[in-house]
């Protein structure tokens, strides 16, 4: 199931959040285990053999979380008192990890412990590489299988024919999730979830299950087992969902229009200005349906009590590539920031060693976007960008006026999502090609009707991508709540606002379900 | 701050206005058939284990809730004003051009090219086999909406390129080819269809058809490609001489106002309109020759036997194009003249050949429903005219076509690329 689906708003929501708040707060398992009845429903609705992968996953990750905590207590309480004390501190350390890791140092104090010590965290660290092994087996072989036929029959002349297996919907983003728990519980970083229900609840959580954010269990462990309802909370959950919900349909969907339109045009005729308008509109998309389907998550998940990290920060602001990743898919970055760059020793090796290390993790992060090579070149293309910057280009872009980094960054990412948007590598060069000079003719027709018959629309993303609303949103509530009664006055025009963005929302949902026949029917 | 108030006041009027869309869609009864959108709504999906574990009862009751949701066509037309507000120029795949007409959009990357000259060539064959045994062959591609009202369009608004679509056909099929073209631009810029026709364009304003009046102009233009290739030495000598067509000469149309032309409905909302939904758009009237309506024929289709191809009943529903014959089938025969029982009966046998007791002969039109409203000005000119839509026609058009005299192909040129078309199925059997 989808959120900007009539199913989702008209009857599996209502249903869920209306059941989920008749439960009284004290029975908060539950509460969970409606939650995490109603997230399987979500998952399998459509496609229920999925489940099964979902219920392995879980079960698979439940366990050899129990097995590597049990292994980590016992080490842990047969350790010296330094060693548990560091283990405390890192429980409350630096969450975001970084190159002065708390967790590793936890580590080392450990492994100086004893020999029986050793031996054990050995078994954890055998365990807990197999869980990850496991885990990236499944997405594996879910996502990639025909890719690495496919790339073997490319390279080889094979003929191996390819499976076709249907990639489970939110894959990616679960597996991910579950191996921070595991590799979390195995740094100390959490204690290991004993209530079954509160993990499954974890692994499966409706409203980030397909699209993300990617949630760290270290960052919802408490709420998991102890979150109280809020009111301001909930209010706080409604406002962002219907936010990104009317990102997603008002803009995105609306948006992708041109690109569809130009995408479907013989390339080799579009004009210069009708590909730069095409991997413009689909710039916009590509930031508006995701970054909506972010806030829609995080409104849900507000409605029912969790408050998830921020997933994007208004990407297109940016005056650098390095700062564009700092604001862009927030969990993903810091995901692999955390998983797989410090892992690898960081800028703690040396320049070779760091940049190796940066190469590494952006091949992976294209990879982790979908299992084609354009997805790889992408990953690379940002990968020695972020490069480059980190050597010469950051100095100098701080010596520049703001508008170059400005236009240097926007150059550079609308360009990267053409890469992202164009899976065939042909259609590809020749749709660049025709971005940088040459295309035949400057302006054709298709552009001005594109661009002036959408222009309000092209407008609205382009405000879309700045705090600009946000801060005058801000400071019409500031002004509002100073005066008396304002907070009434406040709630009132801020509930029609939202409410009509939903039911415009709505209709433009309605409208896309709209297919009348031109002919007679037979 | 502490913000319960706010909080709670969009808290309340959030689950209000949800439990107003659910409960609303729960208790307003279900639609069935949508007459704005031609077809069957969904109805409540059934649940079985089955369904849902094949994700047909999901697919459903998406569906169903889409369908059926409480004020749908209101949504549709919010949506459809607020991108007009905006400035949008299509919508649902239709131009909203000047003088509240709605106009099909078709773009360059819409348009089959290969599919399109691929039928032409099979027309071309099906040409000089006819030509062959002494038969004749008309193509008629009737422009788009889009081209005849460019004009009335968004500005830079895109469009396949028509007229290199009409070199393509007038390479294939020569003077075979009725291009419609000049004819329907003067009749717009000139301001004759507006004089002339109670609808007042060559096109419905709100529907993909041609008017009543694009029609004629169609017809006028049939009759003097007859002409000119029945009355070869006229255009050398003036004199006569025999014809394929029985030796008679081939007359021009008479003027339009002559033909009585008879409001059927004045009060048409067509496809385009279903579209759009859009409350700026006036009605279209329904206009038809008078001498159709007195006429003395026998209509023949899916069996059933008719003296009117005027199916009146439709007058009164939504798609008043469907005046003509009720809609399209495989095959409509209609015969004309004194001998009508007669005939029906041989036609059943299937041997016979042209009632020519009246020197007039017969046709075999090919065509799309653009013929429908085409026919009733040909009730004079023949004494038998087959129709057939190779869309559901699962016979040899081939074969058929040796029994007539004339051939005519009559298309919108948008549809004549279409894949439904299925041409060469038809003609190759």
């Amino acid at each position: 199931m989808v959120f900007s689906s009539s199913v989702f708003f008209m009857a599996f929501l209502p249903v869920t959040v209306f059941i989920y708040f008749l439960i009284p707060e004290r029975f908060l398992r539950a509460r969970n285990l409606w939650l995490l009845a109603a997230s399987l429903l979500f998952y399998g609705w459509g496609e229920p053999k999925y489940i099964a992968v979902m219920a392995f996953s879980i079960v698979f990750n439940y366990v050899f979380g129990r097995v590597i905590g049990h292994l980590r207590e016992t080490a842990d309480r047969e350790t010296a008192l330094p060693a548990a004390e560091d283990n405390a501190k890192s429980l409350t350390g630096d969450r975001a990890g970084g190159d002065e890791n708390a967790a590793g140092q936890a580590y080392c104090a450990a492994d100086i412990a004893g020999n029986g010590n050793r031996k054990i965290l050995r078994r954890a660290k055998l365990a807990m590489v197999l869980c990850v092994i496991g885990n990236l087996a499944i997405l594996g072989f879910f996502k990639y299988t025909d890719f690495l036929i496919g790339t073997v029959n490319g390279l080889l002349g094979g003929q191996l024919s390819l499976l076709h297996i249907a990639l489970p919907i939110g894959i990616s983003f679960y597996t991910f999730q579950t191996m921070s728990y595991i590799i979390d519980v195995y740094w100390g970083k959490v204690a290991a979830q004993k209530d079954f229900i509160a993990f499954a609840a974890y692994v499966t959580l409706f409203p980030q299950l397909i699209a993300g954010p990617i949630v760290r269990y270290a960052d919802v462990a408490v709420m998991l087992v102890g979150r109280k309802t809020n009111v301001e909370q909930v209010a706080e959950g409604i406002r962002r969902f219907i936010i990104g919900f009317g990102k997603k349909v008002l803009l995105a969907n609306q948006v992708y229009v041109i690109w569809n339109e130009i995408t479907a045009m013989d390339l080799e005729q579009i004009s210069f200005a009708t590909a730069w308008l095409g991997a413009l509109a689909f710039t916009f998309q590509i930031y508006f349906d995701f970054s909506g389907y972010s806030d829609m998550a995080i409104g849900l998940g507000k409605i029912f009590g969790f408050d998830y990290l921020e997933n994007f920060n208004y990407p297109y602001i940016s005056r650098s590539i390095t700062e564009f990743w700092r604001r862009w898919h927030m969990s993903l970055s810091s995901w692999f920031k955390e998983y797989v760059y410090v892992p690898l020793g960081g800028n703690r090796k040396g320049l070779a060693r760091q940049l190796l290390n940066i190469a590494i993790v952006w091949a992976l992060t294209g990879l982790w976007h979908g299992a084609s090579w354009n997805f790889v070149v992408w990953g690379m293309y940002f990968g020695v960008i972020l490069i480059i910057e980190k050597l010469w280009l950051l100095r100098a872009l701080d010596k520049c006026p703001a508008c170059v980094g400005h236009v240097y960054s926007l150059i550079l990412i609308v360009l990267g999502w053409v890469i992202f948007g164009l899976t065939d590598f042909s259609r590809m060069a020749t749709y660049i090609a025709h971005m940088f000079g040459g295309a035949a003719v400057l302006v054709d027709e298709s552009f001005l009707y594109l661009a002036t018959s959408r222009v309000w629309l092209l407008l609205f993303c382009a405000i879309g991508s700045t705090p600009l609303v946000k801060r005058v949103c801000e400071r019409v509530a500031a002004r509002l709540t100073a005066m008396r009664g304002g907070e009434i006055l406040l709630g009132a025009l801020e509930s029609v606002v939202l409410l009509a963005v939903f039911a415009l929302s709505i209709a433009f949902l309605v409208s896309g379900s709209y297919n009348p026949f031109l002919y007679f029917r037979f | 701050m502490n913000m319960k108030k706010r909080s709670w006041i969009l808290i309340i009027t959030s689950v209000l206005f949800l439990a107003f869309l659910c409960v609303g869609t729960l208790v307003t009864p279900e639609v069935g058939f949508s007459e704005n959108e031609n077809r069957y709504l969904q109805a409540a999906p059934k649940l079985t284990v089955d369904h849902v574990l094949n994700g047909r009862f999901e697919t459903q009751a998406e569906d169903y809730l889409n369908d059926q949701i409480i004020g749908r066509s209101l949504w549709v037309r919010t949506m459809a004003m607020t991108e007009a507000a905006l400035g949008v120029g299509d919508i649902n795949g239709v131009y909203l051009a000047a003088d509240g007409r709605v106009v099909k959009r078709v773009t360059e990357a819409d348009f089959d090219w290969d599919r399109y000259r691929k039928n032409l060539k099979q027309v071309a064959e099906l040409a000089e086999s006819r030509e062959a045994s002494g038969g004749r062959l008309y193509a008629m591609l009737v422009p788009t909406a889009a081209y005849v009202y460019q004009q009335d369009l968004p500005s830079h608004a895109m469009r396949f390129d028509e007229d290199r679509a009409f070199t393509d056909a007038a390479d294939a099929l020569g003077d075979r080819l009725i291009d419609l073209r000049a004819a329907m631009q003067v009749a717009v810029t000139d301001g004759s269809a507006a004089r002339e026709s109670a609808d007042g364009g060559v096109f419905f304003r709100t529907d993909h058809h041609w008017s009543g009046y694009g029609a004629y102009l169609g017809y006028a233009e049939f009759l003097q490609a007859r002409a000119a290739l029945s009355n070869p030495l006229r255009a050398d000598g003036g004199e006569e001489s025999p014809t394929a067509s029985g030796g008679v000469m081939i007359p021009a149309a008479a003027p339009y106002a002559k033909l009585a032309p008879t409001v059927l409905s004045d009060d048409f909302y067509g496809t385009l309109y279903s579209k759009v939904l859009l409350p700026t758009l006036t009605k279209d009237s329904v206009e038809t020759p008078g001498a159709a309506l007195t006429a003395k024929y026998r209509v023949r289709l899916n069996g059933e036997t008719y003296d009117s191809l005027y199916f009146n009943e439709y007058l009164d529903k939504k798609d008043k194009y469907a005046v003509y014959f009720g809609g399209n089938y495989d095959k409509v025969d209609i015969e004309i003249g004194a001998a009508t029982g007669q005939a029906a009966q041989t036609a059943s046998g299937g041997s016979e050949t042209a009632n020519r007791a009246d020197g007039k002969g017969s046709l075999l039109i090919l065509k799309d429903s653009f013929a429908n409203s085409f026919v009733p000005y040909l009730l004079d000119d023949y004494s038998k005219i087959t129709m057939i839509d190779s869309r559901y026609y699962r016979g040899s058009v081939t074969e058929l076509a040796e029994d007539y005299d004339e051939v005519l192909v009559l298309y919108g040129i948008d549809n004549f690329a279409g894949e439904k078309l299925q041409l060469s199925k038809s003609l190759i059997k």
